[in-house]
């Protein structure tokens, strides 16, 4: 199975779990991968020191794309978690969770769909937390902006088919899978019942049907790679 | 590469139609062996010799998926002769589509029958079967996520099975069986992205199916008819270990047109 081959893919987050797992199945699937990672990645082709809310360093990103044979896919794995109430949680935390979800998912579309539609059109896939469908009282802004990410993956996905060539947008959303932690939490996703632990490399499976032809006429639409979890959580 | 289905046995009703020979096709060119079961003896003679000329592995059952004795049958026969049952697509289905007020009681029973009883027989007796866990797949509408027109009681059947869907994913869970159970909901799709005359919903000859084929062109943000294949793809994805995590979703094959909201 080779979906990516001739295919230069950008994943972001790949200092983490969830971002490499993305890395590492895209290119064994024959993907040629710019890592955006603060150190070098296992299956990268190229690995680019990047802050995802910087629309200069996802210029730069989109660049060493093109050295690489232009990007026609973009992966968005980039997260941070943080396990607070609402009441709990202070206005620096909430634009700390701004800074570590919103900023690089949403500069990322923006900085990827004109490179994309120059080469040709393409896929791109966020990875979201299943707590955007759910609502948690324990994690509530994380859960909170979770669920406006899933509304811009389906905004951008009306945008996007409107215009050739067309830019699949779609998203993976995740359950209880290891996610780099803001300042001040001490819980993970795996430590609030969002029920069984899913392993990055099964995300990245998801991550990989949404990013490749097999879904050419799937946009603006939601695997959940959450053991059931949005379907049926705890209650 | 071996395929993402190696060693898999996958049972696929209606795979006498073109959708569900298109999810037999697809799976079995993945490494599953296929039965596809269905009324139309021609037609699913006809799918399992398409797949065994191109090297893969098919039978074909005579099947009405609202005989619990049949369902016995198709299960007893799928492992005597595969040895084993992984997957099951409840493809089988029908629309009756009128008015309210036009539809009969023997509508409702029909469509109810057809498109519910027969999947939750199904289920029912290929869960046990299921010995090294396994996906069950069925297939669903548009409808049964949001209002049609003259689709009372078609939403009603298809929106029963999306919602069976969801509760026997969340029994699998609970029971730990590592079966997984997820609906498919195509948009519309037409090999080459043309409608046919004929076809459900198309009246009115050659003329209907092009005023037909605009009509969803036009509420289709990508602007065009899918092909049965785009629906095959899911199909595999949730079939295969790639998909181990997923459960109890509807995978939505519409050309975008879910995602303005449902």
């Amino acid at each position: 199975m080779n979906r990516f081959t001739d295919t230069t893919a950008i994943v972001t987050g790949a200092e983490h779990a969830l971002g490499a797992a993305c890395v590492a199945r895209l290119a064994a699937e024959g993907a040629t991968v710019i890592a955006a990672a603060t150190e070098s990645v296992s299956g990268a082709s190229a690995t680019v020191a990047h802050d995802g809310t910087s629309e200069e360093s996802w210029q730069a990103l989109m660049a060493a794309a093109k050295a690489q044979g232009g990007a026609t896919v973009l992966i968005n794995a980039e997260t941070g978690f943080l396990a607070k109430s609402f009441s709990e949680t202070t206005l620096s935390e909430v634009r700390a969770l701004v800074a570590a979800n919103v900023a690089p998912l949403w500069l990322g579309m923006r900085a990827a769909i004109p490179t994309l539609r120059q080469n040709g059109g393409g896929y791109i896939v966020n990875v979201i937390s299943s707590l955007g469908r759910t609502v948690s009282t324990d994690a509530a802004v994380f859960s909170a902006l979770s669920g406006g990410l899933r509304v811009a993956t389906k905004s951008a996905a009306l945008e996007c088919a409107q215009q050739e060539p067309r830019i699949m947008v779609n998203a993976v959303l995740v359950g209880a899978v290891p996610m780099p932690l803001i300042d001040g939490s001490t819980m993970g996703p795996r430590d609030i019942g969002l029920g069984a632990d899913i392993a990055p490399d099964d995300v990245a499976a998801s991550v990989a049907q949404l990013a490749c032809a097999d879904s050419a006429y799937v946009t603006g639409m939601e695997i959940y790679a959450d053991g059931g979890y949005a379907a049926a959580p705890a209650r | 590469m071996t395929g993402r289905l190696a060693g898999k046995v996958a049972v696929v009703t209606g795979g006498t139609g073109a959708l569900g020979r298109a999810f037999s096709r697809a799976m079995a060119k993945e490494g599953a062996r296929i039965v596809a079961t269905g009324r139309n003896e021609e037609r699913g003679a006809e799918t399992a010799r398409l797949i065994n000329d191109a090297g893969g592995e098919a039978i074909y059952l005579p099947h009405d998926v609202t005989s619990a004795d049949d369902w016995s049958r198709i299960v007893e026969q799928s492992i005597k002769t595969y040895g084993r049952l992984d997957t099951l697509i409840n493809n089988a289905g029908d629309a009756v589509l009128k008015p309210i007020t036009d539809l009969t009681p023997a509508d409702l029973d029909y469509l109810m029958k057809l498109n519910l009883e027969g999947p939750f027989l199904g289920m029912q007796d290929v869960i046990p079967c299921m010995k090294d866990g396994g996906s069950i797949i069925n297939i669903t509408v548009l409808t049964a996520m949001v209002g049609n027109a003259n689709s009372t009681a078609y939403s009603i059947a298809k929106g029963s099975l999306a919602h069976l869907t969801r509760v026997v994913a969340r029994d699998c869970v609970q029971q730990g069986n590592g079966v997984r159970v997820n609906a498919i909901v195509p948009g519309v799709l037409f090999e080459g992205g043309v409608v046919s005359p004929g076809a459900t919903r198309v009246h009115g000859g050659p003329d209907g199916a092009r005023r037909f084929q605009e009509k969803i062109i036009a509420k289709t943000p990508l602007g065009r008819i899918g092909e049965p294949s785009d629906a095959a793809a899911a199909a595999v994805f949730l079939a295969s270990d790639d998909a181990k995590h997923v459960t109890g979703m509807e995978y939505i094959v519409d050309g975008g047109r879910m995602a303005g909201g449902n």
